[in-house]
């Protein structure tokens, strides 16, 4: 075990180290694929939770934001129903430290700080990998090897065809008049291939919903929540010679909403609107070229938000603010192996940002953040450590300011026997303020600093079968979380005269497991099932004298648990869903003014595939979303839909 | 699933019980007016027993059996009735004073928008109330109902009268930095607006001393920058004195004026003599005392000071008592963000 720690201040990341139980298949340039795994659809390894199509497809969520509901750690605020803003927080960081990655490249919004998880739609997406502080994968962007945490989508834009023409025609028909139609296709083979989808899905969304006005249920109908998107994109996959690939993708986004915003006592009459255009051109080149692989990307995002309200008390009595937030991200990647045991992997990134607002008419806020990190992978035996040092380099153009700061992270796993891992990281991470924070009319703060993140965490995970006919995997893990100069909007001079300050620290302990089961128990019968908890203790600790003084923190509730149940005779299938949540506070002080009940809410699905020949199948499938019609909210005052119901048809061409 | 149910049903501690008693009647107390926090539907209504300083903090949903709604901006008594102004839900709230009875919830609404109101006063029988929306609503005490509507400037604030005129501070705070920058006058017997005062910009708070002469916040950012007293001849509707203080809230206290005044980034609670325009008591209550200080309300009767303690805004606030040489008393803890108080002897 000759090597230094000194030296090991960074690492690699083996390609065949990517997840310890499953079959991986070796191609040119493999180094670089993401493996695909042929157990279970809800699976896990060390450190990473991964859904797959299949089991997208079973759960037919209306978004990422409902996906990500289920893994553990993954505390999912949600405004509303199809269309509704959602964000999360990961093991009690906000979304901001989270990094969103689609197809290896980053999805960001600098305005903002945060995708809404309710605008990414799932059809298109075959596999979701939750990273929850832990290593990250090899070539992955800079940005995603220093963010506290990472969600990696990859999508059907992402693999060769199966057959030369490959296409899926998707119809959804749901209650509040929902209506989904989606095309997909792919052509070609595994040296050059193309591939584009088009969806278009409408609802007008006024579900009725009963809240409690002190003892009395008030029914009311949800207005202003009608929801319009067109959603699109293309790309091409060319592998000129053997070990050298380039990719090209495009997307666009183009949405119009409602925004019903809370209920309000008395009061009805929400009529803002929102429309959103998101333009995405991204490219990449990967090549291996003797012990060394790398990868080149460029990815360029328009992102215009127009924000609607007729009924504002200004002069012109209507706000019209627009948003175009432009960006650059460009970087390089390397990794190379070093004799057998260590393996190096480095790279950076810039990445450029720039807002343009009516709403800002003497400041263009603009920002260069650089990301740099050196990574070190040591295998022996039974045995990866890894230490990475990053560096982020941040200049607020706008402002002349700079921020400069280190970031370390390391991680040990041991893998005891074949069937159990033991792992342990530290990460550190930070995440800057957003433009709204800094710039946004009156209310932002330009002396903003970023917020801080400390990650400990400890885990276990077993594949205790792991066989044809059953598979049974287990994860448990343990962690401790800081988090310091917390960005928090907080009044200032009265209700309606807000700022934005750095005053919170959070300190967070947490377990989560995880048990999944695959199992064929008998001819033609198989049963799927998974359950997750996790519990959190979210504590405010930014004042010994404030009265919330190791309080919960506002939306933070300390158990959720959800448990799924799938019973399949050949193609045919029922599925139960659960999900439970203890109650939360709405402000920082728990006392029972500010407390939102818990929850469970119950989803059942019936679903058939139906093989036509053997390139053509058609899946239907019937969804229960909220089958006991249970009335609960996330949000105060944000109450979610009742009973309803989703139609989904699906004819596929492979 | 039953293991997970069980799993998030489990509590570690039951939080603060609020159930309190209900409340009889109205005597010797204080009721006092929380304005709760944007979207939150928690403004409410806590009576104070001065007799043995117990706080029912669920007085308006004990007694109407539904909540206040969002953000109770001002209430006032007038007559047998109380008119509480709940700016986001629009409506104004009508209850009896003697009960705390509802007598009517009034719809704040024109042209399917609402109107917001926020500020109230009285004169000739009648109430009237600035909205957001650039009007006073003229509210018929009898009947309960809105009679008519004033146009005056952008988004009013504050409403006072001084027993012949009553004025509006014209805010225009929604077209910021376009803020607007006068006052109203308006006449309440043919309940019309009869002429503007160009005091400043972004008049938000008026106050009239002994000498019928009004005093006026204004300031020239939205944040807590730049606000200034302006001292406004009503007379010559002209702006007579400017003071350099950032004042930040202003309340009567006798012939003097309890003013909480910035400097740099702290505040201090002076006592202010607006007939000569100083400073008498520049330490007058100790601001330490205070995480938000949020106003306060004078009890002439019994030469009570009540300043209110808005907790950051998102902790149960205080009110604390003080006597007129600004010593402390006690503090009482009620609702989120108290900013209004209606007294019983």
């Amino acid at each position: 075990m000759k090597f230094s720690f000194v030296a090991v201040i960074a690492v690699l990341l083996l390609p065949q180290f990517l997840f310890a139980q499953e079959e991986k298949k070796v191609q040119e340039l493999e180094e670089l694929e993401v493996v695909v795994t042929k157990l279970n659809r809800y699976y896990v390894d060390s450190t990473n939770v991964y859904i797959s199509r299949e089991e997208i497809e079973a759960m037919q969520p209306d978004d990422l934001g409902e996906i990500l509901k289920k893994v553990p750690g993954v505390n999912v605020k949600s405004y509303g129903g199809l269309g509704g803003l959602k964000t999360i927080s990961v093991r009690g960081l906000g979304g901001q430290h989270t990094n969103l990655i689609v197809d290896g490249f980053l999805h960001h919004q600098t305005q903002t700080g945060q995708v809404n998880m309710g605008a990414i739609q799932m059809d298109v997406i075959e596999k979701v990998q939750v990273q929850r502080g832990g290593t990250s994968e090899l070539l992955v962007p800079p940005s995603a090897q220093l963010a506290g945490n990472v969600i990696a989508l990859e999508t059907f834009l992402n693999t060769s065809p199966k057959i030369p023409l490959q296409q899926k025609l998707i119809s959804k028909f749901g209650s509040f008049g929902q209506i989904d139609q989606h095309y997909l296709l792919k052509i070609g083979n595994s040296k050059v291939y193309g591939g584009g989808y088009l969806k278009y899905r409408t609802a007008h969304g006024a579900y009725p919903y009963s809240i409690m006005n002190y003892q009395t249920v008030e029914k009311g109908i949800r207005k202003n929540n009608d929801f319009t998107d067109l959603n699109g994109g293309f790309n091409m996959r060319v592998h000129p010679v053997k070990n050298h690939q380039f990719n090209f993708f495009t997307t666009y986004l183009s949405s119009y909403q409602g925004i019903p915003g809370s209920i309000v006592f008395y009061n009805d009459l929400a009529k803002q609107k929102l429309s959103n255009q998101n333009l995405q051109i991204k490219g990449d080149y990967q090549g291996k070229v003797s012990i060394f692989n790398y990868r080149l990307h460029y990815a360029y995002t328009a992102d215009s938000l127009f924000y609607y309200d007729p009924d504002y008390l200004n002069a012109a009595g209507e706000l019209k603010a627009i948003y175009l937030n432009k960006m650059h991200d460009i970087g390089l990647n390397i990794s190379f192996k070093a004799g057998k045991l260590v393996t190096f992997n480095a790279g950076t990134q810039g990445l450029f940002s720039r807002l343009n607002s009516n709403q800002l008419t003497e400041i263009v806020p603009q920002r260069q953040h650089f990301f740099s990190y050196f990574k070190t992978y040591f295998h022996y035996k039974k045995w990866e450590v890894v230490g990475q040092i990053g560096h982020q380099h941040v200049t607020e153009l706008t402002q002349s300011k700079t921020h400069s700061k280190l970031n370390p992270f390391v991680e040990a796993k041991w893998s005891i026997t074949k069937q159990i891992t033991l792992v342990t990281y530290y990460r550190n991470s930070f995440r800057m303020p957003n433009f709204n924070e800094l710039y946004y009319s009156s209310v932002g703060n330009l002396n903003l600093k970023p917020e801080e993140a400390n990650q400990v965490s400890f885990g276990l995970s077993t594949t205790l079968l792991d066989r044809n006919r059953i598979y049974l995997g287990f994860q448990a893990n343990g962690y401790f979380q800081r988090i310091d100069n917390m960005i928090l909007t907080i009044p200032t001079k009265n209700l309606f005269v807000w700022s934005i300050q750095n005053i919170g620290k959070n300190q967070v302990t947490g377990a989560d497991l995880i048990a999944s089961l695959s199992w064929n128990f008998a001819k033609r019968w198989s049963l799927q099932t998974t359950i997750n908890y996790t519990y959190q203790q979210s504590l405010d600790i930014s004042d010994k004298n404030s009265p919330s003084y190791r309080n919960l923190v506002a939306y933070s509730p300390e158990h959720i648990s959800n448990m799924d149940l799938s019973i399949q005779y050949h193609k045919f299938g029922i599925r139960v869903s659960s999900f439970h949540s203890s109650h939360r506070f709405a402000l920082n002080e728990n006392i029972a003014a500010n407390r939102i009940a818990g929850f469970s809410s119950y989803d059942l699905s019936v679903f058939n595939r139906f093989e036509i020949d053997k390139n053509n199948a058609i899946r239907l499938q019937l969804t229960v979303k909220n089958f006991t019609n249970a009335w609960y909210a996330y949000v105060k005052n944000f109450v979610m839909p009742g009973r309803h119901f989703l139609f989904t048809f699906v004819y596929e061409f492979i | 699933m039953l293991l997970t149910v069980s799993f998030v049903s489990c509590k570690k501690k039951k939080p603060e019980d609020e159930n309190q008693p209900p409340v009889d009647q109205f005597k010797n107390g204080l009721l006092v007016i929380n304005e709760g926090l944007l979207q939150q539907n928690n403004a409410s209504l806590s009576w104070v027993d001065l007799s043995d300083l117990s706080v029912n903090n669920q007085l308006f949903e004990q007694k109407t059996n539904r909540q206040l709604g969002d953000v109770a901006n001002d209430a006032i008594r007038y007559g047998n009735k109380i008119y509480i102004l709940v700016s986001v839900s629009s409506t104004v709230e009508v209850l009896d004073a003697n009960s705390g009875k509802s007598l009517k919830q009034i719809s704040m609404v024109y042209n399917n928008t609402s109107k917001q109101p926020r500020y109230a006063t009285t004169s000739h029988g009648k109430v009237f109330i600035s909205c957001f929306d650039g009007y006073v609503d003229v509210l018929d005490t009898t009947t309960l109902s809105i009679i008519n509507r004033i146009p005056v400037g952008a988004n009013p604030e504050e409403i006072v009268h001084n027993n012949q005129y009553i004025y509006v501070a014209n805010s225009g705070g929604l077209s910021y930095p376009n803020v607007d920058s006068t006052v109203s006058i308006i006449d309440p017997i043919i309940e019309t607006e009869i002429g503007k005062i160009v005091v400043g910009k972004n008049p938000t708070r008026l106050l009239f001393d002994n000498n019928n002469n009004l005093f006026v916040i204004t300031q020239t950012g939205l944040n807590t920058i730049n606000s200034q007293l302006v001292k406004v001849d009503i007379q010559t509707q002209t702006v007579a004195t400017i003071y350099p203080q950032q004042v930040m809230q202003m309340t009567k206290m006798n012939n003097y004026f309890v003013l909480n005044i910035l400097q740099g980034n702290h505040s201090t609670i002076q006592l202010f003599d607006p007939q000569s325009g100083s400073i008498v008591n520049s330490n007058f209550i100790d601001a330490s005392l205070f995480s938000t200080y949020y106003g306060a309300q004078f009890d002439a009767s019994k030469n009570k000071l009540y300043c209110f303690d808005a907790m950051s805004y998102v902790y149960s606030g205080y009110v604390r008592e003080f006597d007129t040489n600004g010593n402390l008393i006690r503090n009482i803890k009620v609702g989120l963000n108290p900013s209004k108080l209606i007294i019983y002897e």
